[in-house]
């Protein structure tokens, strides 16, 4: 018994790996597709089956009560069936879709791509599906009283996520595009691989006690000021050439007839360093999971922090881009640069 | 199942529960006139719940108002008294299960159920009427259906004119492919013979004359048949479209055969075959070929000239030198026949005949025999007899009035004959025949229409009810039997012109019909218009069936084989295609860019084979000085093509000069092509 | 008109004498003369702006002057003011530097707003009116802004609506290594400047002005250049697209392109070259895109052939 089961899972996923490297095949990666003959798929749909049997039943129905009326109305229902194959084929063909930009995510997390759909001016489409299977999907109309004013109304943005399971580049999976409209009866269907990746940081989770000390410059540990900075306050002192005329503290001006500066000094204390050789953990994913914890937390203190790691050093640095930054490159850490997922 | 796993809104929107609504009303709207009307009841209640539900005041109902609802559905059904096995049963109880599904129409299954539902019943619709009326009434309900159709796929409300828009056009796409298969689809004879009980009213004659009825049917301005002549039509006082031969007279009423036999055994009892009735047939005369619409009457009789001895089409021979269909007429009917006006009927009289033509009543009407014994004792011959019953109605004081005075059950000839003299055709007739049987005469009376209206626009024959008549035949020796009409005596218009010329003194044709239009001059136009078409409609479009398909076949591609019947059909389907593709814009290619533009495009398509690939941004000149340092042997090529399309591009005066620069850029194509 | 373009050529080639391995930019700059439009030169003090545009002056046989812009420079240092004449006892206009051919307006972006709009207006009207009397300015009129690129303190960057009015944005650049070293050497450059010669005068530049419509642009052309246009409207990147006057500068700078190089029709080569100069300055990109590099991204990504006038959806845009 598990012999028979066994056998016919290998055949089924020996049959689906057949299916996956035709479809591959025929949609190989691009960054903009335009969907026609060669890449859309006609299916009939249960409606399809029900009115087939219902123009069945007229047709028998005209038969036996030898009714023209009745005739008429069964093959008019059949060369509805008919029609809806072009008018469903007609509202996917010519679409387009253009890959835009994928937003980075943490493992775990959903990657969010951004899409372009369009079409010629001349034409309209009309609820067009686009997704991933038990992902997400989106409803794309393409005509005119979709529009707001001023957008073209034959080109639409779309947002579509994915969850995502592992740390590294994550290459957007074959789209499916599928569509009904206008009757039901037939659905046309399509994919669109796109060649976009999101970068996927490693899933940050923060183990006690796995840091070997804190890495801190020496000098960091006193702090250090940074002069002629912008951030605090820190006194006023005489004026001297060349200080902006900003800086100039009028009030003593006023007082004393002589020009004095206001003076600020920025803070550069509590450089970190993240280091890799100073973790306590095993495994890679681990110390990456770590890391990247703990370069959200220096980030939402507002730290200056540096990250090492045996492949690369960032220096010391805070801000959005240096956090981006970091958590990019715990992502490709021992990723080949065409590696993908 | 292709979609499982995506997650979709599968309810339909506010918008597709009004179009349920529309449709439901639409379908159900004719149905109304023909079904039980308790039913109208429940459809509304189940309407006005619906809508109800959808402004948000009702919930759904609970299970115990459906079966509520349910149970009084079926009372209402249990209550009309209609037979379980019958169409209209079977029409009700679709119609109550589409009105409960229509109520719990949520989802996209439930909407396409309702509406495919929607589709049989507009088609139950046509069983019950077929007139254009009905067809265009039924095109609408499928616009409107085909557009909740719609309705129930989208997941956002949508405006009513663009989905109308949207279904109209849809459907109107359609049409070459539906006429196509109208016209060219194998049609079948009904697969088996069922055939449901149907409570239609009986209309025109009937097989049970009392003088008086034919009367009543005079009142009545109901299209009885239409007929066609294949070239000229005979005169009006030649058109006595014989029906029923009623024998039987049992003192008030005259019927084809004795009570004693049952009403429905009497149409089998009249089938006869071709040969048996010709063998009883001298032909003679010349043949008149014509084309008849029945209307439906519920009834199996037919009217033709008599004698017929050719049908095409869904009737059959009878025994008395008349047709008659193969089941009662539920549907309008369209036969062809040829008829011998003049030939003999029936040289020698088979003694059933005779003795059924010879019966009289047992009792009543002495005057009556008085009178005949009267005239049989001052004549000679049979005709001197005929001739002097004949003038009685000419010369004596005999009116023909639609208003005759009621008569005594059992004297009725008496009362006519002797004492009112006021009388219809059926009075003449009838009064006539008992007189011939007095004398031992062979006679019947037959009963039909008489005349019709000429109707140049479509250049047919409209027989009415209006245009029933009775007349009588008596079997003579050596000539069979002979038609002859007393009425004719009294008031020659009748025959010569019509009833209403008939009774023009008298004021009463059709006098209870306030403002039909046969009354009026201005009206009749337009209703001979409006008829004609309707004519057309029946002729053309439901009278088309497997003979007149066959021979639209043979007239249009001749003599058909299977080989040939394949390749017409693959043409006209490529035909249909091929319109199909251009109408709805699918052989768009490119957004037609001119012809130098693909030819460049070709260029780089050639090039790129051979390992160079143009950047979009790089210009003509900038890629053919690229493309000529990497391949040196199509250098030359390569220069001249570019050099060809930049001038003619960019070089305004090179415009005029565009064929000869094409051609030149096809040349150098062609060269490239060349060295491999 | 053949020896019109001839002087053209050797007024180049005599330009090229002076501004060493700056071809593509003195060709601009030319350009921009014979467009009749303004140049702006956006540039790190010391790469040769002021003997761009005094050889150019000289080239074209106009008179130069030179106004160094400083935040207290007042609208009346570049218009000129009325001065009271004790002998007349009259108020007399006297003119002020603008009343020149060639205008090099340095470090246009260290005057006050007040003194930069001064100048852009007069650029726009080609009049200056002071107490109510109008003055017409000398044609041709040319000026020639610089600007220092680098953000220092104490500057008025010219916001995008005035920049508009520039034609063509040029930067010089360092020179490359070959060239610098003839610099060097000191017999090229700008030691060469008071040689050059006067090619050149006003009637013959106004002359070859008339000749720039006279230029002819096919719809093939046109359609590219719709493209391009409508690229720089929708492409992701781009935050304002280019104006119409932007896209009739394209087109204007196009033609005359054409013209130096002694062509009757616009070719999508010439449109390329002009592009970046024209287009650069007047697009906003989104995420500190500068202009010029989106400019580039444009041209790259916009089908040089073909029909269509673009939009997202346009036949002659592909990825």
């Amino acid at each position: 018994m598990p012999n028979s089961a066994n056998s016919t899972r290998t055949y089924a996923s020996h049959k689906s790996r057949k299916l996956n490297s035709w479809l591959k095949n025929r949609f190989p990666d691009t960054t903009e597709i335009t969907l026609g003959l060669r890449t859309i798929f006609i299916i009939p749909t249960m409606t399809t089956v029900a009115l087939s049997l219902t123009v069945m039943l007229l047709f028998l129905m005209g038969i036996n009560f030898q009714n023209s009326l009745i005739f008429g109305l069964s093959f008019w229902l059949l060369a509805l069936i008919v029609i809806s194959i072009f008018f469903t084929y007609r509202n996917l063909s010519g679409l387009s879709v253009k890959s835009i930009q994928a937003s980075p995510c943490f493992a775990g997390e959903k990657a969010v791509f951004e899409l372009q759909l369009s079409c010629p001016s001349d034409q309209n489409k009309s609820s067009i599906f686009i997704g991933w299977k038990d992902e997400d999907l989106a409803e794309v109309n393409l005509h005119q009283e979709e529009s707001s004013q001023h957008n073209n109304p034959h080109t639409q943005r779309i947002k579509l996520s994915h969850s995502t399971s592992q740390r590294g580049y994550f290459k957007a999976p074959r789209l499916s595009i599928f569509s009904r409209y206008p009757i039901g009866l037939i659905i046309s269907w399509s994919y669109a691989a796109l060649d976009i990746q999101s970068i996927v940081f490693p899933e940050p989770i923060l183990q006690k006690n796995a840091d070997n000390g804190i890495g801190k410059d020496d000098q960091a540990e006193q702090g250090k000021d940074i002069a002629n900075g912008s951030t605090d306050f820190s006194g006023i002192r005489e004026y001297q050439t060349g200080d902006s005329p900003k800086q100039i503290h009028w009030g003593t001006y006023a007082k004393t007839g002589e020009l004095h500066t206001k003076s600020f000094i920025d803070y550069a204390s509590n450089d970190l360093w993240l280091e890799w050789s100073n973790l306590k953990l095993q495994g890679v994913e681990p110390k990456l999971s770590h890391l990247s914890a703990r370069v959200l937390e220096c980030h939402q203190l507002q730290l200056i922090y540096g990250l090492k790691l045996p492949t690369t050093t960032l220096q010391p640095n805070n801000g959005e881009a240096h956090k981006i930054a970091c958590l990019t490159a715990l992502a490709l850490y021992g990723l080949d640069s065409k590696q993908r997922n | 199942m292709f979609t499982k796993g995506f997650p979709q809104n599968k309810n339909i929107t506010h918008s597709a529960m009004l179009w349920l609504i529309v449709v439901q009303i639409v379908v159900t709207l004719p149905l109304m006139f023909y079904l039980p009307f308790l039913l109208v009841l429940v459809l509304i209640f189940s309407t006005v719940w619906r809508i109800r539900m959808i402004q948000g005041r009702l919930s759904q109902p609970n299970n115990v108002i459906k079966v509520v609802m349910a149970g009084l559905g079926f009372a209402a059904l249990a209550s009309s008294g209609l037979p379980t096995a019958s169409l209209d049963m079977m029409a009700s109880l679709l119609l109550l299960g589409f009105a409960y599904k229509a109520l719990e129409a949520f989802q996209q299954r439930d909407g396409v159920v309702v509406i495919l539902t929607g589709y049989i019943l507009v088609a139950v619709q046509f069983l019950y009427s077929q007139t254009m009326l009905a067809a265009l009434y039924g095109i609408f309900s499928l616009t409107a259906l085909t557009s909740a159709m719609i309705a129930i796929q989208h997941t956002k409300s949508i405006a009513i004119k663009p989905n109308l828009k949207l279904a109209t056009a849809m459907l109107l796409t359609c049409l070459p492919l539906m006429i196509t298969l109208f016209l060219f689809a194998p049609r079948f004879s009904p697969l088996w013979s069922f055939s449901l009980p149907n409570n239609h009213a009986k209309t025109g004659i009937t097989n049970r004359i009392t003088p008086g009825d034919i009367a009543n049917l005079s009142q009545s301005d109901e299209l009885a048949f239409r007929v066609t002549f294949a070239g000229e039509h005979p005169p009006q006082n030649k058109l006595y479209w014989r029906g029923l031969v009623l024998n039987h007279f049992d003192g008030s009423t005259w019927t084809q055969f004795p009570d004693e036999l049952l009403p429905e055994s009497i149409p089998f009892r009249l089938y006869v075959n071709k040969h048996d009735l010709l063998s009883h047939l001298t032909r003679k005369g010349y043949a008149q070929q014509y084309e008849i619409i029945y209307e439906k009457s519920a009834q199996p009789w037919l009217f033709a000239l008599s004698p017929v001895v050719n049908i095409e089409g869904d009737a059959t021979y009878s025994s008395d030198f008349g047709i008659i269909a193969k089941q009662n007429l539920f549907e309008p009917l369209l036969l062809k026949l040829t008829s011998l006006p003049k030939a003999l009927r029936e040289a020698e009289l088979p003694h059933s005949v005779r003795k059924l033509a010879l019966q009289l009543p047992k009792t009543g009407n002495k005057k009556s025999q008085a009178l005949a014994n009267r005239l049989l004792q001052t004549t000679s011959s049979q005709q001197d007899y005929i001739q002097q019953v004949l003038n009685l109605f000419k010369e004596e004081d005999y009116y023909y009035t639609l208003h005759p005075p009621k008569l005594e059950h059992e004297n009725s000839i008496d009362g006519f004959l002797i004492d009112s003299k006021k009388g219809f055709c059926a009075h003449y007739a009838g009064s006539f025949v008992y007189m011939m049987r007095l004398a031992g005469i062979p006679a019947r009376v037959i009963a039909g229409y008489q005349g019709g209206e000429w109707n140049e626009k479509g250049s047919y024959l409209a027989v009415h009810q209006y245009d029933a008549h009775a007349w009588t035949e008596v079997w003579l020796k050596d000539q069979g039997w002979v038609r002859l009409d007393p009425t004719a005596m009294v008031a020659p218009e009748r025959v010569e012109k019509n009833l209403q010329a008939a009774v023009k003194g008298e004021g009463s044709f059709l006098e209870k019909h306030m403002l039909s239009s046969a009354k009026y001059q201005w009206l009749s136009g337009l209703r001979k218009q409006l008829d004609a078409s309707q004519y057309k409609w029946r002729k053309l479009v439901l009278g088309y069936n497997e003979n007149t398909q066959s021979s639209l076949i043979k007239q249009l591609f001749g003599e058909i084989s299977a080989l040939k019947a394949a390749l017409i059909s693959l043409t006209i389907f490529t035909i249909i295609v091929v319109f199909w593709l251009i109408f709805l814009g699918l052989t768009k290619r490119r957004q037609h860019e001119a012809k130098e533009h693909q030819l460049y495009r070709l260029f780089c398509k050639l090039l790129e084979k051979r390992g160079i690939t143009r950047q979009p941004s790089q210009s003509p000149t900038e890629f053919s000085q690229l493309a000529a340092t990497q391949l040196p042997n199509l250098a030359t090529e390569i220069n001249r093509f570019s050099e060809l399309y930049t001038t003619l591009c960019y070089d305004p005066d090179a415009k005029s000069k565009t064929p000869t620069y094409i051609d030149d850029l096809k040349q150098v194509i062609k060269s490239i092509r060349r060295k491999k | 008109m053949n020896t019109l373009l001839q002087e053209i050529k050797t007024s180049l080639n005599e330009l090229n004498q002076v501004i060493l391995g700056k071809e593509q930019q003195v060709h601009l700059a030319l350009t921009c003369v014979l467009a009749n439009g303004h140049l702006l030169i956006e540039d790190l003090p010391g790469m040769g702006k002021t003997t761009l545009a005094h050889a150019l002056a000289t080239v074209l046989g106009l008179d130069y002057n030179r106004v160094q812009f400083t935040s207290d420079l007042l609208p009346a240092d570049i218009i000129g003011s009325s001065v009271f004449d004790p002998k007349s006892a009259s108020f007399s206009f006297h003119k002020g530097p603008i009343f020149s051919s060639v205008l090099l307006a340095d470090e246009l972006n260290r005057a006050t707003p007040k003194a930069q709009s001064a100048l852009l207006e007069a650029m726009e009207e080609g009049q200056v009116s002071v107490d109510g009397q109008t003055h017409p300015l000398p044609s041709p009129f040319f000026v020639i802004a610089t600007q220092n690129p680098q953000s220092q303190s104490g500057t008025f960057p010219l916001p995008e609506s005035q920049l508009d009015r520039f034609m063509i944005r040029i930067s010089l650049g360092y020179p490359n290594q070959a060239v610098e070293r003839q610099i060097l050497q000191g017999n090229k450059g700008r030691a060469v400047l008071d040689q050059v010669a006067n090619i050149l005068n006003p009637e013959s530049l106004l002359k070859i002005q008339r000749l720039v419509p006279q230029v002819k642009v096919t719809d093939t052309l046109l359609d590219y250049v719709q493209r391009l246009i409508a690229q720089t409207r929708e492409n992701d990147l781009c935050h304002l697209g280019l104006s119409p006057r932007g896209a009739i500068a394209l087109i204007q700078s196009a033609k005359c392109w054409a013209l130096l190089q002694g062509r009757g029709h616009v070719l999508p080569e010439d449109v390329q070259a002009v592009f970046v100069a024209v287009v650069g300055h007047r697009i906003v990109g989104k995420k500190e895109t500068q202009g010029d590099q989106l400019a580039r991204h444009v041209l790259q990504s916009v089908d040089t052939i073909g029909e269509g006038i673009g939009g997202s959806t346009g036949a002659g845009i592909r990825a």
